[in-house]
């Protein structure tokens, strides 16, 4: 067999969470294989349990033909397998030649530092990928690009046979992803294998020799060997899914009425440009869009995280500047539900119960001005009886929930401040499906009481259920918008890919 | 919500409490039977004269470890109230004032020892909250700034003699118990006011655990944590003025012991070093526990040195403890979450 | 080999040089004695014993840990080891005996540290607060509480042991004492492993972020048993050429105990407290010296001695705000 990495039928799960359902994956000596998923499909996961960092729970690994039943950190870089993460594991305090020589110097055995040699070897290794720059210089000089190249040659450094790159382009720019694009298929003509994680459809397809989709732990799709590369419309109906309830909004929004919320020229330099959006009591809009459109820095700029440079927020008629603070935004009733609850979101060693009451915590003052105690256990009760949590116990700490739990609980943080405004950014990422449906349901009749609402979400059968309208963006900007009454999965997928406005930064 | 008993409820949710319960009570019963003389009344009203000066060195410590820092000033702050006061006094006494000039006298001393807690507090909470510097490294250097200007101050010597009146504030009971006391009682309930009826308490809890979050919430990090030095640093200055009552004296390096000790009381009453964590009612057993060992010690002539000793092992025992526990809650979680998934698969 | 020196001139250390310079000219204008010789001789036996700690502090801290106890274990081991030696009767122990009896201690008790800070990941700061105070109690209350002035021979010879001597200009002479060779050996050695050793470049390594270290592969508590054994071994050599210096041995010598910070604030300032800091055994040695410097001569500034304290704390202060441009976004005060 010619493959570096084997995996079959392989499951792996969290305290109940279902991280792998039976999947099956291969990589091939020397191929780019790419891997496409949406958050929380198990990608990173698998990475894990190739690199040796979680063990899995049933299935079969083979690295190189040798079967695992456990794999090590360290064997699993002896037989030739490199992550590069996110983060890039760099060591600021140390020049270019040392990061990149690192594993040699840990690894060798020797005792003393040959500097010369270091840069030299060092050398060699920037000369293996065209990437001209001082080795002398210090890590914490660069900027993000330059250390992504450091990262990967420190990978070919330790005689890398399969290159693993986690989301590598997030942070790049157009001409430094093609530099990127370039040096991996350098790689490749040197016979290393590379496994890219990513979402940017137009670089995978670029260059790709084969493409895995996966789905809820699962892989729902491989491209065959010799056979010519799905069309983008293709990747994403397979990235996405077909299943969806039938359910739509069956309310109509007067768009008569003053907006909640409005955007006028919204703009951040790097982030999003010429933003105009309105938002009515009782409407579910959406936005959605493929990772780094900017969806994320605009839900975050609505909220007070991050400011918006120009341009103006209207609230219910009222114009003003855009937030400078989340407090600013918070007394205008806007909340938001990060995507990340892990550590945005939530308090993981506080109970469930203050975690619920984290915002309302005012409501329970006496007549002296304290908080009283009743008042406070009877808040708990109530926030905690708007959703059903099965097998909740208030006083546990939150991270003893599920995932679906945990968002729910998020949700009845911010619900409990009664805000006119919701923001929800990726809702149901990591959750199981009956919790979604229950989420989903709350929206919906949060919606009806005449709240407005903004769901952000890759998730495109997520976003046609619940909006009555939909923005996609796409580089920064509003591309298209759409009315879900007569809208199918297909076409809004085939926005999502459409190729036709260029690159705002 | 599943339904338990009220007990099991309250049991898990004062786990804390009952242990340190169990420990105070087991150090009484040694303590009063290694010597005979413990139980005496005087060793009671004794101890009750000692107890303020740590137990509100250790609500002020304990406020900045629930955000997850360490005040290594604590000592500096209290000491250089102190001495700020009894410079006004000395003065006053030894110009002879009386009646209520005296009394303007040691109102003003008071309020100027009050407000050099105030300004300490407010430099280490701005500089701290502003920079994201480490708090233990902030601090450090304030603690000698502190000191250093109390030094100044004092050329070094010892300030004393003033009011006898104001004397009388430190060395005498009311109703039965030693008026400092009184004071600490004080202290702590409004500690316990703070921490579970006002909204500030809530969210120095939700800062320690987690700042981003908090930040997303709308709690105004900077906000929480200036005001929490700056109480820490007006409880200080409260125990400056009862060291001056309770000693006749301000010195510059006063009980600098002190600030370890503060630092084991919290943590033997169960607050999180890692901060997001502390109970006054832990506290005060923590604090009733470490009374009741130096007292016992006394009795026992085991000296200061043994003292010190005992007060690192306690800590470093109480430190592992709570590690070792934690490991086990985790390693026990683990095996059921394990066992709970592997039932799932197999239906 | 320019890059290499435009880079040195933009660090911290290359300020810190300028700064000591600069206070140095001004403090020679007031009183032109500090430009001689001897006045340099003096400063250096001042310096001897603060330069050792300050180098095994520096070590703890460039691997991203903490030790308050470091100054408590070299004098518990420097005193164990003489009472021990007098106890016996043996003033005629050599040197060598002495000095490996102390470091042994040294470093058994920084084992404990270890132990408690990697294996029970316990936080740093407080755990070696508990080791500081449990030394210091256990001093008095299980060894002794006697100063002792005599101390075997070989440390008297060593105290009076001199390189050469220097006058000033009132006739008083001062010596170049040969501690300072101990120092200069001492900092050529831990420069020697810190830059140019596979051990160094680890230790650098889990200092920047632990985390990557381990996925490089670094045995991460291996690395920081040996440096805290290291550290050890350095205060345990320290505690004895401050006894010796002092010409008496005590429990609690106060010129160590009580003076962490000055210890602390040399660190930082010689090597900076953000990302960029590498830990330059360079910049500690410039930084002792100035600390040092500053405080014997604040008296020329016409600041009385007893003002030494705040000064440095206000030095510590001054130096941790200068750096917080490399910070990012505050946290909640965190250790």
């Amino acid at each position: 067999m010619d493959n570096i990495v084997t995996i079959k039928n392989m499951y792996k799960s969290f305290f109940g969470v279902i991280a792998m359902d039976g999947m099956d994956f291969d990589v091939r000596k020397g191929e780019i294989h790419c891997l496409v998923g949406e958050n929380g499909c198990g990608k990173s996961t698998m990475i894990k349990v190739i690199s040796g960092f979680y063990t899995y729970d049933r299935g079969d690994l083979f690295i190189n033909g040798k079967k695992y039943r456990k794999i090590t950190s360290a064997e699993s870089m002896r037989e030739g397998i490199q992550v590069i993460y996110q983060d890039f594991s760099l060591f600021p305090n140390m020049t270019i030649a040392e990061n990149i020589m690192m594993y040699d110097t840990t690894s060798s055995g020797r005792v003393m530092v040959n500097h010369q040699k270091q840069v030299d070897s060092a050398q060699q290794v920037l000369n293996r990928i065209n990437f001209d720059i001082n080795p002398n210089l210090y890590v914490y000089q660069l900027n993000i690009a330059e250390m992504q190249m450091v990262a990967i040659c420190r990978a070919i450094a330790q005689e890398a046979r399969l290159i693993i790159m986690d989301e590598p382009t997030s942070a790049l720019t157009s001409s430094e992803v093609n530099k990127l694009l370039q040096v991996v298929k350098d790689l490749k003509n040197q016979g290393v294998a590379v496994l890219f994680v990513s979402h940017k459809l137009d670089e995978i397809l670029e260059i790709s020799d084969r493409i895995t989709v996966m789905r809820n732990g699962k892989s729902v799709f491989v491209s065959k060997d010799g056979e010519a590369l799905p069309s983008k419309e293709e990747l994403i109906f397979h990235m996405t899914g077909k299943s969806f309830s039938d359910k739509r909004n069956a309310w109509n929004i007067n768009t008569n009425q003053t907006p909640l919320l409005e955007t006028r020229g919204l703009g951040l330099q790097g982030a999003f440009e010429d933003i105009n959006l309105k938002l009515y009591p009782s409407e579910i809009l959406g936005i959605t869009g493929l990772l780094g459109c900017g969806r994320q820095e605009l839900a975050e700029a609505l909220f007070g995280v991050i400011q918006a440079q120009s341009g103006s927020l209207l609230i219910y008629g009222k114009e003003m500047n855009p937030f400078s603070s989340v407090q600013e935004a918070v007394a205008q009733n806007i909340a938001y539900v990060p995507e990340d609850r892990l550590t945005k979101g939530l308090h993981m060693n506080q109970s469930v119960a203050d975690n619920a009451i984290a915002r309302i915590v005012d409501q329970f003052r006496n007549r002296l001005g304290l908080i009283s105690g009743k008042k406070t256990e009877e808040g708990k009760h109530k926030a905690l009886h708007t959703v059903h949590i099965r097998g909740m116990r208030p006083y546990n700490p939150v991270k003893s929930l599920s995932g679906g739990n945990q968002q729910k609980v998020g949700l009845i943080k911010w619900l409990a401040s009664k805000p006119r405004i919701l923001i929800l950014n990726c809702p149901t990422v990591g959750v199981d499906v009956g919790a979604k449906e229950d989420i989903h349901n709350i929206v919906r009749e949060l919606a009806k009481e005449g709240m407005g609402v903004i769901v952000i979400s890759d998730d495109i059968p997520e976003v046609l259920n619940l909006c009555s309208r939909v923005l996609v963006m796409k580089n920064g900007r509003i591309a298209h918008e759409v009315f879900t009454d007569d809208m199918d999965i297909e076409s809004l997928e085939a926005m999502l890919a459409d190729d036709d406005l260029k690159e705002v930064v | 919500m599943q339904q338990e008993s009220t007990m099991r409820v309250f049991y898990r949710r004062n786990t804390d409490t009952i242990r340190l319960l169990f420990i105070t009570i087991v150090i009484f019963i040694t303590m009063s039977s290694l010597s005979s003389r413990f139980l005496r009344p005087n060793n009671f009203l004794s101890m009750g004269f000692q107890i303020p000066e740590l137990g509100l060195y250790s609500i002020a410590m304990m406020l900045v470890m629930i955000t997850g820092g360490r005040d290594l000033s604590i000592v500096g702050i209290g000491n250089l109230s102190c001495i700020v006061a009894a410079l006004i006094m000395r003065d006053g006494y030894a110009a002879g004032l009386a009646g209520g000039a005296m009394i303007m006298n040691i109102l003003l001393g008071v309020m100027a020892a009050l407000l050099v807690g105030v300004v300490c507090g407010l430099f280490n909470g701005i500089i701290v909250a502003f920079t994201g510097l480490p708090s233990m490294l902030v601090t450090m250097a304030t603690s000698y700034i502190f000191t250093g200007i109390g030094v100044v101050l004092t050329n070094g010597e010892a300030i004393s003699k003033v009011y006898p009146e104001y004397v009388y504030f430190g060395n005498n009971s009311a109703l039965g118990l030693p008026i400092p006391l009184w004071f600490l009682i004080a202290a702590l309930l409004i500690t316990w006011l703070l921490l579970n009826k006002t909204r500030y308490g809530f969210e120095i809890k939700m800062v320690g655990s987690n700042p981003l979050a908090s930040r997303f919430s709308g709690i105004n990090i900077h906000s929480v944590l200036i005001k929490t030095y700056l109480i820490s640093g007006i409880f200080c200055a409260v125990c400056g003025l009862e060291i001056l009552a309770r000693t006749d004296s301000a010195k510059a390096n006063y009980a600098l012991t002190y600030t370890f000790q503060a630092i084991l009381c919290a943590v033997l009453g169960a607050t999180d070093p890692n901060g997001g964590y502390g109970k006054v009612s832990t506290l005060v057993l923590s604090l009733i526990s470490m009374q009741l060992l130096s007292s016992g010690f006394n009795m026992l002539r085991l000296g200061t040195y043994f003292k010190e000793f005992a007060w690192g092992v306690l800590l470093l025992v109480v430190l592992s403890a709570n590690f070792l526990n934690n490991e086990i809650s985790r390693r026990r979680y683990v095996a059921k979450m394990n066992k709970r998934a592997a039932q799932e698969d197999g239906s | 080999m320019s890059v290499k020196l435009k880079s040195f001139v933009k660090t911290s250390q290359f300020a810190l040089l300028v700064l000591f310079a600069g206070t140095w000219i001004v403090f020679g204008l007031i009183n032109p004695s500090i430009f001689s010789v001897a006045s340099f001789f003096s400063l250096t036996r001042a310096c001897i014993v603060p330069a050792l700690f300050s180098l095994a502090l520096m070590l703890i801290m460039v691997l991203g840990s903490f030790d308050f106890s470091f100054t408590m274990v070299g004098a518990f081991a420097s005193y164990c080891s003489i009472f021990i030696i007098t106890e016996l009767g043996l003033p005629q122990t050599p040197l060598i005996v002495l000095l490996l009896i102390s470091i042994a201690i040294a470093v058994l008790l920084e084992i404990v540290n270890w132990f408690l800070i990697d294996k029970f990941k316990l936080q740093p700061f407080i755990t070696t607060l508990g080791t500081h105070s449990m030394l210091k109690g256990m001093i008095l209350a299980f060894v002794s509480t006697s100063f002792i002035y005599t101390l075997p021979d070989s440390l008297r010879k060593l105290s009076t042991n001199y390189l050469t001597t220097a006058k000033f200009a009132d006739g008083t002479e001062a010596v170049l004492h040969i501690g300072i060779l101990a120092v200069a050996i001492m900092y050529a050695l831990v420069h020697v492993l810190l830059q140019h050793t596979s051990f160094g470049r680890k230790v650098y390594a889990i200092g920047a972020n632990e985390e990557a270290a381990r996925r490089v592969g670094i045995n991460v508590s291996k690395v920081r048993f040996f440096t805290f054994c290291l550290a050890g071994v350095i205060v345990g050599i320290g505690g004895i050429i401050h006894d010796s210096l002092a010409r008496c041995t005590v429990p609690l010598p106060p010129d160590l105990i009580g003076q962490e910070l000055t210890f602390v604030a040399a660190v930082i300032l010689g090597c900076g407290a953000n990302l960029q800091a590498r830990g330059s055994v360079v910049g500690t040695f410039i930084a002792v010296f100035f600390l040092r410097f500053v405080s014997t001569n604040l008296i020329m500034l016409g600041i009385p001695s007893y003002w030494q304290r705040m000064v440095t704390g206000c030095i510590l202060l001054v130096s941790l705000l200068a750096q917080v441009r490399g910070k990012r976004a505050p946290q909640a005060g965190k250790e």
